[in-house]
Order: C-alpha cells, then sequence, then structure tokens
C-alpha cells in the first residue's frame, strides 16, 4: 500500500494500531464529541480544563478565606457553611472544584501517556506535569485539615506519622494531636500558610509546563467556561458538601466521610506499616518521572529531525510561524543571498512534521516526510490506485477515522501521519492526476496530537495561508473532516456525502503531463543554474 | 451549538460533577469495633546522667567572654525508664522509654495506645527510673533547674471506658503527677 512515511506512534502501539489504552481514549472522546461536540469536549481540552477550576479555586477560596479563623478553624468553617444563600454553595463549589481539577489533571496525564507525547522535547512538560499533581494533592490535603473535621483530622495524623519517620523535627509532630492540649494555633496558620503559598508553586510549574509550547491553550473558550461555571453551581446548590463532626482527639469516630480523590491511600496507610506505604510512594512516584525515558521509543526508531534545504528556503518563515513547538528560527544566510534562512533546533523539534506542510517551495521537513517526498508517495499511490472522475480520494491521518486502511467507505485511502503535514501540492496533485475529488480527514482541531495540525491545513487549503492550495484546484474538489478515531461512522457518511456532490460536478480533465515534482526539480537545477551564471 | 445540545452538556457535566461529588463523600469505616482505647501520653525530661564538674579560673579564661560555662558536662545522655500498663492485673504494655535524638539525651516521649473494652477497668500505670549499678551519679543540681521527671509516676484507679472513645493518661510537670483526660461524655 503506498503511504506517507509514519511518524512517532502512540503508547503500546503504531497510530495505526493503537494500544488499549488509546482504543479506550477514542471511544471517551466519541461519546463526549456527541454529547458536546469536538469544539467544547473537555476531553480534549483537559489541560485548559484544569487551569480553569485552578481558577474557580482560587476565586472562591479568596472569598473562604476572609471568614477563616485560625483560632477556631471548624467553628468558622461551620459558620460559612451555614450561608444558605452565599457560603454554603461557594465552599461547595471550592470544593467540588478541587476535586474535578485532579481529575482532569490525570486524565491529561492519561491522554499524554496514551499519545506517547511524554519523551523527548516533551519530557520537560511531563515532568513537570507530575509536579503539578503532586502540588495539587499537597493543596488538597492541606485544605481539607484547615477545616479539621473527622476526615481533615485523619490526613494530619497519617500525615504526620510519615514525616516524623524522617530525622527531622526533635519532638513528634503527632503529639500535637493525642488531646494533651488543644492542636495549637500556629499548626493551623503554617497550614493555612501552605495551603495559601503552594499555588504559587503551581503557577511556576505551570509556566514550565507549558514553557516548550509556541500557543499553549490556557484556558477553554470564554463560552465553555460560562457554562462550566453554570454547571459547577448547579451542582453545588443540589448537593452541597457535608460537614462531617469536628475532629476529636478524644473521639474515635465509626465512620469518616473520605474523599477517595485525595485521600486515596487513607485506608492503606492505617492498615500496613509506614516503610510499606513510603515505599509504595516512593515507587509510584519514580514509575512517574521515568516515564519520559521508557515510553522513548528506541534512538534507531526514533523518526528523525526536521532539517532545512537551504537551497530551496526562500526565509518567508512560515515556517517558524507554524511550528508549535518553536523549533525553528530564522537567521542570516552564509551563502550570500540577501534573505533569511530556517534553522531547525534538533533539541526542541519533536518530529512532528508540521513544517513540512508549512514550506511552499517543500525545502524542510523531516527526512523522508517533505513536501518532495510526499509528491513521490503520491505519484506512487496514483499509480497503484488510478482513481477516475467519480472517485474520491481519502487523505487520512492515521489516528484518525480512518486509521491505515487501504480503502474506507469505497473509496482509496492516502494514509498521512498527520493531516497538518500534508502539503497543498499532495491535494493539487491527485486532483490533477483526475480524481473526482478529495477528502482530508483529519483530527478534531482541538485534539492534533501535533497541536495545530488540523488548524493549518484547513487555513492553507481554504484561506490562503502560505503554502496554500493554488487557485487553479477547483476547490469543490477538496473536502475536510475533522473526526475523532472512533467516529468510523460519521467518516463514512462524509464519504457518501463528499461523493455525492463530486458527482454532481462535470467530470475534468486529466493533466496527464501535470508532474509537481518533476517541476520541483526542474526549477531547482533553473537556480543552480541561475547561480553558476552569476 | 443549538439549545438543546446546550442543555444536554450542561445536565452531563452537572452529572459528572455530582459523580464527582459522590467520590468526595464515601463512608469510610474507621473504627469498627466498639473498643474504646487507652492512650498514654506525655513529655518528661528524663534524669541526666553525665559527668559534671566546676571549670578552673584557667579553662575559663581562654574562653571568649560569651563561651565561658562554669559547669562543663560530659558523657551526657538520658537515664532509662520503664512504662508498665496493667488493665484488670493483666499486663498490656512493658517497655523500656529511652531518651529521644541520635544521642539518646533528648526528652522522654511517651506514646502508648491500647484498644479497651468499653465499661469499667481498672488501670495500673507505673512509670519508673531504672537504675543501673555501673552508672555514674547524676548531676543533682543540674537537673534540679530542669525539673526532671520524678523517679516514679504510678497511677493505680478504676476508669469508666466509653465505647469509641478515648482515655488519656498524661503526665502534668506542675503537679509532677499523672493525669486523666477524657473525652466529653456529650461528643458522638
Amino acid at each position: 500500500m503506498a503511504s506517507l512515511p509514519p511518524g512517532p506512534g502512540d503508547a503500546g502501539g503504531s497510530p495505526a494500531r493503537p494500544g488499549p489504552l488509546a482504543t479506550l481514549l477514542a471511544h471517551a472522546d466519541g461519546a463526549a464529541n456527541r454529547i458536546y461536540g469536538s469544539a467544547y469536549n473537555p476531553l480534549y481540552r483537559s489541560g485548559a480544563v484544569t487551569v480553569w477550576l485552578l481558577g474557580v479555586l482560587v476565586v472562591t477560596g479568596l472569598y473562604l478565606l476572609l471568614f477563616y479563623r485560625v483560632g477556631a478553624p471548624y467553628a468558622s468553617v461551620a459558620r460559612v457553611a451555614e450561608q444558605a444563600w452565599l457560603g454554603r454553595w461557594i465552599r461547595t463549589v471550592h470544593r467540588l472544584a478541587a476535586d474535578a481539577a485532579l481529575v482532569a489533571a490525570l486524565v491529561h496525564a492519561v491522554r499524554m501517556f496514551a499519545q506517547r507525547r511524554t519523551w523527548g522535547r516533551r519530557a520537560m512538560a511531563w515532568l513537570s506535569g507530575v509536579a503539578l499533581v503532586a502540588l495539587l494533592l499537597v493543596c488538597g490535603w492541606t485544605g481539607y485539615v484547615m477545616v479539621w473535621d473527622v476526615f481533615g483530622r485523619m490526613i494530619a495524623i497519617e500525615s504526620v506519622r510519615v514525616l516524623d519517620l524522617l530525622p527531622l523535627f526533635s519532638e513528634p509532630l503527632g503529639r500535637a494531636f493525642v488531646g494533651e492540649r488543644p492542636v495549637p494555633g500556629a499548626f493551623f496558620f503554617l497550614n493555612l500558610f501552605l495551603h495559601v503559598a503552594l499555588p504559587i508553586g503551581v503557577g511556576i510549574a505551570l509556566m514550565l509546563h507549558v514553557s516548550r509550547v509556541a500557543r499553549p491553550t490556557l484556558l477553554p473558550t470564554r463560552r465553555a467556561m460560562v457554562w462550566g461555571s453554570v454547571a459547577l453551581v448547579v451542582a453545588a446548590i443540589l448537593w452541597p458538601a457535608p460537614l462531617p463532626p469536628e475532629g476529636d482527639a478524644l473521639v474515635m469516630p465509626a465512620t469518616v466521610p473520605v474523599d477517595v480523590l485525595y485521600g486515596f491511600w487513607l485506608p492503606v496507610a492505617r492498615d500496613v506499616s509506614l516503610a510499606v506505604l513510603l515505599g509504595a510512594g516512593g515507587l509510584l512516584l519514580g514509575a512517574a518521572l521515568l516515564v519520559p525515558r521508557f515510553t522513548a521509543p528506541a534512538v534507531e526508531l526514533q523518526p528523525p529531525k526536521s532539517v532545512v534545504n537551504e537551497r530551496v528556503c526562500t526565509g518567508c518563515e512560515q515556517c517558524a510561524l507554524d511550528c508549535p513547538y518553536e523549533a525553528i528560527t530564522m537567521v542570516e544566510r552564509t551563502d550570500g543571498r540577501a534573505t533569511l534562512v530556517a534553522r531547525v533546533d534538533p533539541e526542541a523539534c519533536v518530529s512532528c512534521g508540521i513544517c513540512a506542510g508549512s514550506c511552499a517551495p517543500m525545502g524542510v521537513g523531516p527526512a523522508g516526510r517533505t513536501g518532495r517526498d510526499q509528491l513521490a508517495g503520491v505519484r506512487e499511490f496514483l499509480a497503484a490506485n488510478q482513481p477516475g472522475p467519480r472517485d474520491v480520494v481519502v487523505v487520512a491521518c492515521r489516528r484518525g477515522a480512518a486509521g491505515a486502511a487501504d480503502r474506507f467507505a469505497g473509496a482509496p485511502v492516502l494514509p498521512v501521519d498527520c493531516a497538518g503535514t500534508v502539503h497543498s501540492s499532495v491535494v493539487e496533485a491527485i486532483v490533477r492526476a483526475g480524481a473526482g475529488g478529495v477528502l482530508v480527514m483529519a483530527c478534531p482541531v482541538e485534539d492534533c496530537w501535533n497541536r495545530e495540525g488540523a488548524q493549518w491545513l484547513e487555513q492553507r487549503l481554504f484561506h490562503g495561508r502560505e503554502a496554500e492550495l493554488q487557485e487553479r484546484v477547483d476547490r469543490r474538489r477538496v473536502a475536510i473532516v475533522n473526526l475523532a478515531r472512533s467516529e468510523s461512522r460519521a467518516a463514512r457518511e462524509a464519504v457518501d456525502g463528499f461523493r455525492s456532490k463530486v458527482a454532481e460536478l462535470r467530470i475534468h480533465d486529466v493533466d496527464e503531463e501535470f508532474d509537481l515534482l518533476r517541476l520541483c526539480e526542474s526549477a531547482d537545477a533553473d537556480q543552480d543554474d541561475a547561480g553558476a551564471i552569476a | 451549538m443549538s439549545n438543546s445540545r446546550r442543555i444536554t452538556a450542561v445536565v452531563a457535566t452537572v452529572g459528572a460533577l455530582l459523580a464527582v461529588s459522590a467520590l468526595t463523600r464515601v463512608s469510610y469505616t474507621a473504627h469498627g469495633s466498639d473498643a474504646a482505647l487507652l492512650r498514654l501520653s506525655w513529655q518528661a525530661r528524663g534524669e541526666r546522667i553525665e559527668h559534671c564538674r566546676r571549670a578552673s579560673a584557667e579553662e575559663l579564661a581562654v574562653q571568649a567572654a560569651h563561651m565561658r560555662q562554669e559547669l562543663v558536662c560530659e558523657g551526657r545522655r538520658v537515664a532509662p525508664y520503664r512504662l508498665t500498663v496493667a488493665v484488670d492485673g493483666a499486663v498490656i504494655a512493658d517497655g523500656p522509654v529511652d531518651g529521644s535524638g541520635g544521642k539518646g539525651d533528648g526528652a522522654l516521649y511517651v506514646l502508648n495506645e491500647s484498644a479497651v473494652s468499653p465499661g469499667t477497668h481498672r488501670v495500673h500505670v507505673r512509670f519508673i527510673r531504672e537504675r543501673d549499678a555501673s552508672e555514674p551519679a547524676a548531676d543533682s543540681l543540674h537537673d534540679a533547674r530542669r525539673q526532671t521527671v520524678p523517679p516514679l509516676l504510678t497511677l493505680d484507679t478504676a476508669l469508666v471506658f466509653r465505647r469509641r472513645a478515648v482515655t488519656l493518661v498524661t503526665y502534668v510537670p506542675e503537679t509532677g503527677r499523672l493525669s486523666v483526660i477524657t473525652a466529653d461524655p456529650a461528643a458522638p
């Protein structure tokens, strides 16, 4: 089967044959798309949803802080909970947002892991993400301890049991909670300080987290935030957060309402020795930190980084603008030509191939995946399939609904690593070879594995973004659909619908002489000759 | 996005949030039985075992003014103590209590918890300074300043243990005695 060369795979398989986690994720994405539509699918924007929820936590936390007293923690929270019109649901929103933020952060981590976006250049994002989740957990624990109900007291006791193992304190911290004397206000002050100060650490970790991305999506759309806030408030009003009994050193409650998201470790901590608990925690943290190492393919299997053909580069800067990872810069030429030339930083390049689609003269891209390589692949594909004037050719992202099948819904498929890497000349070559139309099947814009591929493709084909589809190509013969992997039914419908539209068009002429690759080569030769004469 | 889809999305989000909310209030059985708890907890300064002598005038003269200490003590550690707890005549805890810290010269910390069936029980607590024939005499002047724990602390009394309540036995330095603290009977 003719296809364009592959790029990096996903967890447990290649893009065409995803692992079980990626498959599960694809089904979840499909279900969420049916409810929200891909533009508002919270799974696609799990990272941005986390940041928004952190914002909700800050705003609601400031209100709660007005009423909190370190000298009477439980009583002050109880007073807030008694404010039926404001305090009660603000406190519930605060708590709910904390739990939802943790869930969203974990969903985000699972997504990145399943998509193998964890190694190489992305390792920093993964490691800072682990730090973010850890900070979020500690923030949550200090928040529960602030209330000093039976659950908060339980967290404090089990936490200091762990801390007392370390040779840090002259007096065992656990003695503060045995009931000899009231828990000192200094403890609650320190806890409050941590609860307020740790979000600053979260902010720093977040800056690191997105530091290697050109245009990070920090927040969901405004509309999504508004409706999300409405949902938070409605949920808070429907089911306000309970206020369990006050923690008392001399009373052992039969049952304790536990937040399993933040307190998942408490039942275990009470039943196993601290050494086992610390060992398990250390192993878990170590495994999380080692993910970039064990998800990285062997060096010989890693896709090649982008390179620039300086002879072809015109210095237009489009590849530097389009690169989602700021891996391309424009520098002065050394060959005497007046223009700038693109330079790829191999340390920053993730080999996504977006630059291959952004370069009109096809002078940049990972080896084997440049625009010219794509044209060579298309020539082979057309020779093998010979699409007729009523045929639709599907150019499909391997991670999308059509996968890497030979044919999909009766149409020949040209699988590509990412729709965003497709050079517009590929589309033109297929149409001019006589195919009735080209349907590009891309991932949803919000879920492009290379961040902005689907977005740039749409702009290149229909909105004149540099490396645009030439005016001479009939736009009625070109279409894009953005669908998730699990949306194969919608994909079939899209192919059938587009085929019907193409059938209504007049049969166009086949340009048998047209060979864009040969044109490129002869243009290069002319340029070389001109250079030699000069 | 159509209105019906918007409403569906909000309902789905509220449903998801309520599911998350349900995860924040899972009832965990922290104490399955009705047993009460006898907790012994205190901090005390133990008797020091050390060789102390008065520094000579010559020794003090070579020290900087702010470093001069008339009493020079070496080989410092805290004397060993032993805690014994018996409930209705049955010994439930019996073990040494040593000074804290790497050198064993820090405060004595006692924390011992034992489950006890609810009801009235005779509790006998004994905290005693153990002596070793080979140990040197302690510097009594030094210890007097430090308010050390008495060489023998005892408590022998009948206590009422309520279900899932903690009865705390602690040492009060001001009185030099063991004291009992119980939960407020009105507590749940």
